[in-house]
């Protein structure tokens, strides 16, 4: 009797459900913060393109920026960053042949997350160039 | 035009006038929430009226731009302190005062006196007493100011008054302590009283701004309210992050009143319509 009196008050409804939303942003963030950041790079065909080159720019707390970390696009045209500990980041890609990308910035929710590029950067061959 | 007609007219343009100014109160929070979900810059012109493109990174880089989880937890101990010694305090005071002795009269003259000072004007002697007792840069020293608020008391005094006395005559005649007599008799028929009480002692503590900027020295061990003025001062061209942290700020206390409201406004209206 006591404790379904308990459960009912509001008081506790509260502290429970901010317990709650808590311990699951917290258990979600523990198994996604990796600090993976994956993507493709393709054409404007759509065809992957391999060997190209990705820039990854930290933007600090106040807009400052940091020197560019790099990585290569495998014959999947996917590319991978390992243990990044960012919260905001600038990215571009450039390949020799190509024009060098604008850059775009992105921004997770959390330190550390797994992040999946939402859609592949689209690198434009320079004869193809308006 | 009969009667029923012409009240109805009355209230719906009773009711026209109040929905302009209820609307007129929240636009400024309203402005809050979206510039904190958008990040818009607050001098753009025309400014849009819905948020555009809403999204909470704002909250996300104050959580992690500033210690931010420290300085909750700062500001929470120091107002769970404030609050639980209030009630004690307060309590035991305002019985105290509900009972006739001699001296009542001065004392409560004095507490009456007490509240017209400016609590700037004690400042220097309240910080050399907390120096005193070794409580500067502690939590304890910065709810040391507030661990009794005189408005309060007379909350509990007016609150204890009102139960008759014949159930204290009848608890002390079966041999029930004084003490026992505030726990067991007088603060479980004075709810209203109690969420007042947590009610004002949380806004008061969990707003202080003047007292922890004195006594404290520590970086980690600022408040809330000090975060909020150091933030500006350092991302004052961060205004979505201004405004998402305004309202990580103001969150709480809402949620303090929401949750009290019910026995606060009770009080506040018990205390109206007394004698």
């Amino acid at each position: 009797m006591f404790v379904i009196k308990v459960i009912k008050n509001r008081f506790f409804i509260t502290i429970a459900v901010i317990f709650l939303i808590g311990t699951m942003w917290n258990i979600y963030i523990s198994g996604n913060n990796d600090g993976f950041i994956t993507g493709y790079v393709v054409d404007e065909n759509g065809t992957e393109v391999s060997q190209a080159t990705v820039y990854l720019n930290r933007v600090g707390g106040l807009g400052l920026f940091t020197d560019s970390i790099i990585s290569k696009t495998d014959k999947k045209g996917k590319f991978i960053f390992i243990d990044q500990e960012l919260l905001e980041f600038d990215m571009h890609v450039e390949k020799e042949g190509y024009v060098k990308t604008e850059k775009k910035r992105f921004h997770l929710y959390f330190k550390s997350q797994n992040f999946l590029l939402p859609e592949p950067i689209v690198i434009q061959k320079e004869n193809n160039r308006s | 035009m009969n009667k029923t007609g012409q009240r109805i007219r009355r209230n719906f343009l009773v009711h026209i006038c109040l929905i302009i100014i209820s609307l007129l109160m929240i636009i400024p929070i309203y402005w809050v929430i979206k510039t904190s979900l958008t990040g818009e810059n607050i001098y753009k012109y025309p400014p849009s009226l819905v948020a555009v493109n809403p999204h909470i990174f704002n909250f996300v880089d104050v959580y992690y731009w500033i210690p931010f989880a420290r300085y909750f937890f700062n500001s929470l101990l120091v107002s769970s302190i404030a609050v639980i010694s209030n009630l004690v305090v307060n309590s035991m005071a305002g019985f105290a005062l509900s009972k006739s002795f001699k001296g009542k009269r001065t004392i409560i003259l004095i507490f009456l006196g007490a509240i017209m000072i400016p609590f700037q004007t004690t400042i220097i002697p309240a910080f050399l007493i907390t120096k005193t007792f070794g409580l500067l840069d502690t939590h304890l020293g910065m709810a040391f100011p507030l661990l009794s608020i005189i408005i309060c008391i007379f909350i509990f005094k007016n609150s204890f008054e009102a139960i008759p006395s014949s159930l204290s005559d009848s608890a002390r005649i079966d041999g029930l302590p004084e003490w026992k007599m505030i726990y067991k008799i007088m603060l479980p028929l004075s709810k209203p009283a109690i969420s007042t009480n947590i009610i004002l002692s949380f806004l008061y503590s969990w707003n202080s701004f003047l007292w922890p900027l004195i006594i404290i020295r520590e970086k980690m061990m600022q408040t809330l309210p000090l975060g909020l003025s150091r933030f500006f001062s350092v991302f004052e061209q961060s205004s979505g992050q201004i405004y998402a942290f305004s309202i990580l700020v103001v969150a709480p206390v809402i949620l303090v009143f929401l949750l009290y409201q019910k026995s606060f406004v009770r009080s506040m209206v018990a205390g109206s319509v007394k004698g």
